[in-house]
């Protein structure tokens, strides 16, 4: 359903993409990952039509974004990240005027608004003046906005961007809804948001994709697992313990809690490496208060991915 | 023509909802009442006299006037992001142009509102010797001046991001526009430059309307260079996309 090959932007002397690939199949619901400014926002303009590639192509419902953009624009709902509406229009006026605009006609219009307003939840709202709605509910107009027309791909940029915590679940909650009726690509740089929503994601890293592969592969991704434990005991037993290890190494130093140290490792076996360490933990006469996975899967492997883990360590 | 029709009521709302617009109305219908019966008083109760001694002032009026109206229409989308969602919608960028254009030409026409109820209350009330055919043309003779002042602030507004901006560059080009019509006073009265510059004074234009007469050959000028700004426009916005 979408189709990017060798996606190149330049925007005067900088290289925002730099040939990217990748592709969503239909009903499939896909996470762009990435830092900010690693290239989402204006892979998503691309997308969307707002902008043109320097060079490559992208192939939405068919079509190419370059010669055949109005059918592209037709094809798709979009949801820019600053969720730019009209202020002065009310919710249900506005709707209306985009339905229209997005080539609904006469009788087809109301209908549309009104199951648009039901799965974003703001029938309640339709009245109030778009200026006067919280950021949340000005969210969700956008979000009808991008479903009024049923269009089979959405394309969401930073959807909870800016949001406080319920109202991200509430988002996160009505992309989820979507998921198997229209294809989704979800930008984001949070990392909960793309687990709980997507199927798969494409990483994005200064302009290139570092990876792509399913949620869960992603988060066993890379050779090497992390792990976190809290022990009481003499710092020096603790240094000793983990000297000579070659499976097993340090992120950063311990820290003091209290009378006991945490500490986070790194091993290529996790099983392996965590039987290890606990054998030359009590040979040292330490006591092993916690052993738990640590800095969850996916950021771990986002981190790996765009090489950021030695920072995290520390 | 149906993406046009939804985008120029979308345009048509927006101003005629906003209390800026009220308030523009209010204060061109007051001050230029205020000349328009200072004229009338002045030429005995005479609406020919007074219609031909306030349109100088209508003429300075239309030249503030138009960049107001025509700032706002692609810097505050730009500015506010809804060019995004405007731009991202199944529309072509010639439809999000024109209907920009229409909505400020109706909304300027709209401005001449208070001379036509002054016009009708005299008619009505004081059975005054309405010449309806000068009050048309003199419209018209406006209208014309107006359909190249509007394009010109609108390219200016497609081009920056700052409304004020917009509005300085509008003014500034509809002021060198005027000035084409100034320079024929440097020129030999009768030469191939003085009659070339008659061709564009805006300001002749206005003056003929005012005289009752509708000079084709001006309004044909007038919508040739209209239409050359509103393509360059659609091109200013298209080429915007690409930097």
């Amino acid at each position: 359903m979408i189709e990017v090959r060798n996606l190149f932007k330049r925007y005067g002397a900088f290289e925002a993409l730099k040939g990217i690939d990748f592709e969503v199949a239909a009903g499939e619901s896909v996470g762009l990952l990435g830092e900010n400014g690693a290239g989402k926002t204006t892979t998503m303009r691309i997308l969307a039509g707002f902008i043109p590639p320097t060079s490559g192509t992208v192939k939405l419902a068919g079509h190419e974004i370059v010669f055949e953009s109005k059918a592209v624009r037709r094809n798709i709902g979009y949801l820019p990240e600053s969720v730019p509406l009209y202020g002065g229009m009310r919710v249900q006026e506005f709707l209306d005027y985009r339905a229209r605009l997005k080539g609904l006609r006469g009788r087809e219009v109301k209908p549309a608004v009104e199951r648009a307003l039901g799965l974003v939840d703001l029938v309640a709202r339709r009245r109030s003046l778009i200026e006067t709605l919280s950021k949340g509910l000005r969210q969700r107009v956008g979000l009808a906005d991008a479903l009024v027309h049923s269009p089979p791909v959405l394309i969401l940029d930073e959807p909870t961007s800016g949001l406080d915590p319920s109202q991200r679940r509430d988002v996160r909650d009505l992309i989820q809804g979507l998921k198997g009726k229209h294809t989704v690509l979800v930008s984001s740089h949070i990392l909960p948001e793309i687990e709980t929503t997507c199927d798969r994601a494409v990483v994005i890293h200064g302009g290139n994709v570092v990876a792509r592969a399913s949620i869960e592969e992603l988060k066993r991704g890379g050779d090497r697992d992390r792990f976190e434990i809290l022990v009481a005991g003499p710092l020096e037993a603790l240094n000793r313990a983990l000297v000579g290890q070659t499976d097993l190494r340090s992120l950063g130093a311990a820290v003091a809690e209290g009378e006991h140290w945490r500490l986070r490792l790194e091993t290529g076996d996790l099983v392996r490496g965590r039987a290890l360490l606990v054998a030359r933990l009590v040979a040292e006469g330490l006591d092993l208060i916690e052993l738990g996975s640590s800095a969850g899967g996916l950021e771990s492997a986002f981190l790996q991915l765009i090489g950021r883990d030695q920072e995290a360590g520390s | 023509m149906r993406n046009l029709l939804i985008l120029t009521r979308r345009e048509l709302a927006a101003s005629f909802s906003s209390f800026g617009y009220y308030a523009l109305l209010g204060a061109v219908a007051a001050i230029s009442g205020f000349f328009f019966f200072q004229a009338l008083e002045q030429g005995g109760g005479d609406l020919r006299w007074a219609l031909v001694g306030s349109s100088g002032f209508i003429f300075w009026l239309a030249l503030i006037l138009a960049p107001l109206l025509t700032m706002r229409l692609f810097a505050e989308e730009r500015k506010s992001g809804s060019l995004e969602l405007l731009m991202t919608a199944p529309v072509d960028d010639w439809e999000v142009v024109l209907a920009k254009y229409l909505g400020a030409l109706v909304v300027f026409t709209t401005f001449f509102a208070p001379f036509w109820l002054a016009h009708l209350v005299l008619a009505l009330f004081f059975d005054g010797p309405v010449d309806w055919g000068q009050l048309s043309a003199t419209t018209l003779g406006f209208s014309t001046v107006a359909l190249i002042q509007l394009a010109i602030g609108l390219m200016a507004s497609a081009l920056v991001s700052q409304q004020l901006w917009a509005a300085l560059f509008a003014f500034l080009g509809n002021m060198a526009l005027y000035s084409l019509g100034l320079l024929r006073l440097l020129c030999e009265e009768g030469s191939r430059t003085w009659n070339l510059l008659g061709y564009v004074d805006i300001g002749r234009h206005v003056q003929t309307g005012v005289a009752g007469l509708v000079d084709l050959r001006q309004v044909l000028l007038q919508v040739s260079v209209t239409l050359l700004l509103l393509f360059w426009t659609v091109r200013i916005v298209e080429v915007r996309k690409w930097r």
